[in-house]
């Protein structure tokens, strides 16, 4: 279990150092946020209306971010082969790095939410909504794009073929985050409904991404 | 030698650095207190806007600061990239995270002040955009910044990436008022009117000033932070080489940090 | 520690074969290498020494053969009884060399700061102990690299594999490697090198793959 601790922090450190790019997942949010109205208009009321889903595929696609990092680096320079010795199971190796990667991801993501809720005219139970469905549905994103990520790690232009791996798998959680969204504020299904099946999507993924991973990382020698 | 060569310069910034630091800030803190008595106690509050008014006092300065501060990166990567000087890269380094912080303040309380007026906090208006587009631009320098140690490769990348910006800036500028327009503005107010009355000018003249002498010395501190991490830097770099050899010159190791 | 002799035990390689990308890099290759003894490599570029390494450390499945030691260990595979060092250094330039060796062992071979101390003198790195490895010549991060060996327990790890050992190091290095293996094997280790370089190391069996192969080429 220290291993296990030890790996997530190590992962966290080099993340928040020079070069490490923690905060390129936010900033990469906050751009598409921004976006979005320069193509669609400045119209509050339609941004209030597709709100939920800006910030969903501006988090499915920040999520993309680091992604090709996530294993590719420890590949390279032979770090991976040093910690397939480790007394962790390469399951418990994917699942810290995972871990590591939505707390610098898919976490900041979730907390920001509302404030870039406000950007788009989103009702204050949209927001807490939009929090809620991104904190259980951004693990989910982790977890699927390890999958990639593993299958991607010896490969050296990796980075858009994760994206095109990953991303129809992503469709599940995005329909559910979004279907969420919607349900607080409104709607003809009640939210525990589709937040509950957000919930087994991403306890789903955890078990398929993270055996998927450790099995493409093992296979890549 | 060329690292100690280079500290040079750095080292008389250093010494007037701290000799000014002391005058900016305490002069800094004399008009903030006369700014602010005049924002909160001795002007009036808006006969349309009432008291939300105030807000003004720090919105505008931290705008007019945002786009100061993007104008000497922009000065200091012409002055990093020309004459290669280190102290502009250290002066265009510095100056990121601040200018950042001033359109993100600008960007706050524009959404406060925005929010009795509009009945919502935010909504596209055009100067605001623009804002968000330069607080952007500043979050893609820090990211560039932040992703390349080696410094002056690092301010090499960024001073080009300024200097983009820099002649975009117009274009963003353009392009998004005539988004706006073409959306019919959702604001019917502006934010600093064709006139304003001198009960309201001189306290904001007055904050502006503090406000920028406080950014000056922030951005003095900053400066000096930065020269120290690169010492830091250069004495981590000659202390590898010397394990390296462990019978050559001590003398290069005990001359770095006083310089 | 324990003072007893060091356990007869063996490191047996029986009939191994090796393919990658459609070609046959050896076969039937069969040595072993016995505690405190020390096995070279050598061989032309791609005749397969890495490869070998890496099946020997359980990071590469063999075409044919197998690998084990005697008396094998239930409960561990080879994976977790050897420890390589590759051609690459795993080193992190935003770490320092401390943080770094001190990542490995609450990763993956545990032990306390007086074996990472130990580790860090034997390859006087203690001086660069607190420098980050972006900043490290290529003898530095090789050190660095090496520094691993005398992070593993000898008893849990008594398989030392090394590619390349002697790369990018000077002679001071050099002779620091040799000690730290020669030390090795005293305790009852074993050190297999795939090397270009003459190893000055004493008692050290030689294997050849490009003779190898020749000699099963003939008829």
């Amino acid at each position: 279990m220290s291993a296990f601790f030890a790996l997530v922090k190590r992962d966290l450190a080099l993340a928040l150092r020079i070069g490490g790019g923690a905060s390129f997942a936010l900033v990469f949010f906050l751009m598409i946020v921004t976006l979005t109205p320069f193509a669609i208009g400045p119209d509050l009321n339609l941004l209030a209306r597709i709100a939920p889903a800006i910030l969903w595929i501006g988090a499915v696609l920040a999520t993309l971010i680091g992604l090709d990092r996530l294993f590719q680096a420890d590949a390279e320079d032979g770090t991976l082969d040093l910690i397939k010795a480790s007394p962790l199971p390469l399951e418990g190796v994917v699942l810290a790095k995972c871990l590591a990667h939505w707390l610098t991801t898919g976490l900041p993501l979730a907390l920001a939410a509302p404030l870039f809720g406000l950007l788009l005219a989103m009702e204050p139970a949209g927001m807490a909504a939009a929090s809620a469905s991104l904190l259980v549905g951004t693990p989910a994103l982790t977890f699927i794009g390890a999958v990639g990520a593993a299958l991607t790690a010896g490969i050296r232009r990796g980075g858009v073929l994760i994206a095109i791996m990953a991303l129809p798998l992503m469709i599940p959680v995005l329909i559910f985050g979004v279907a969420t969204c919607n349900a607080a504020t409104g709607g003809t299904v009640p939210f525990a409904t589709p937040f509950a099946i957000l919930c087994a999507l991403t306890l789903i993924f955890a078990v398929i991404g993270v055996i998927g991973a450790a099995a493409g990382l093992r296979q890549s020698d | 030698m060329t690292f100690i060569n280079q500290l040079a310069n750095p080292t008389r910034f250093m010494a007037l650095s701290s000799g000014l630091l002391p005058w900016i800030a305490g002069l800094s803190g004399i008009l903030f207190i006369v700014g602010f008595y005049g924002a909160f106690f001795s002007a009036p509050a808006d006969y349309q806007q009432g008291e939300t008014i105030r807000i003004m006092y720090i919105h505008v300065p931290a705008a007019w600061l945002a786009m100061f501060f993007y104008s000497l990166m922009t000065i200091s990567a012409i002055g990093a990239l020309v004459w290669r000087h280190p102290l502009a890269e250290v002066a265009q380094k510095a100056a990121a995270p601040i200018g950042a912080s001033f359109a993100l303040i600008c960007l706050l309380t524009g959404a406060l002040w925005g929010r009795p007026m509009w009945g919502t906090y935010w909504v596209w208006d055009a100067r605001l955009t623009s804002m968000l587009v330069l607080l952007l631009i500043y979050l893609a320098i820090m990211a560039l910044w932040r992703t390349i140690d080696e410094p002056t490769q690092a301010g090499r990348a960024v001073s080009i990436l300024t200097l983009v910006g820099f002649i975009n800036i117009p274009i963003i500028k353009f392009s998004v008022d005539w988004w706006n327009t073409l959306h019919q503005p959702a604001s019917v107010f502006r934010m600093n009117g064709p006139t304003i009355h001198p009960s309201m000018l001189w306290p904001l003249l007055v904050c502006a000033v503090a406000f920028s002498l406080f950014a000056v010395a922030l951005h003095l501190v900053a400066m000096r932070t930065e020269i120290m991490r690169r010492r830091i830097r250069t004495l981590t770099i000659l202390a590898a080489d010397r394990a390296e050899q462990p019978g050559a010159t001590p003398g290069m190791m005990a001359r770095g940090p006083a310089e | 520690m324990n003072a007893a002799p060091p356990a007869p035990w063996q490191l047996i390689c029986a009939d191994l074969s090796c393919r990658r990308n459609e070609r046959t890099l050896f076969a039937g290759l069969s040595f072993r290498v016995g505690a405190g003894q020390a096995l070279a490599l050598t061989g032309p570029n791609g005749v397969g020494k890495t490869s070998l390494l890496r099946i020997l450390a359980g990071l590469l499945r063999p075409e044919g053969g197998t690998v084990a030691l005697d008396p094998p260990e239930a409960d561990l595979d080879l994976g977790h009884r050897s420890v390589l060092v590759g051609s690459r250094d795993p080193l992190k330039g935003a770490l320092s060399v401390r943080e770094l060796l001190a990542g490995w062992q609450a990763i993956v071979f545990g032990g306390g700061e007086d074996i990472l101390d130990a580790a860090l003198e034997a390859f006087d790195l203690m001086p660069l102990a607190n420098v980050p490895c972006a900043y490290l010549s290529s003898g530095q991060r090789r050190r660095v690299s090496l520094a691993r060996l005398l992070l593993a327990s000898p008893l849990r790890c008594p398989v030392w594999l090394l590619d390349e050992p002697t790369n990018a190091l000077d002679a001071g290095a050099r002779e620091k490697l040799a000690a730290a293996v020669a030390m090795h094997r005293a305790r009852g280790g074993l050190a297999i090198a795939a090397t270009h370089d003459p190893l000055d190391w004493p008692e050290l069996t030689m294997l050849d793959l490009g003779a190898h192969n020749a000699a099963r080429a003939r008829p």
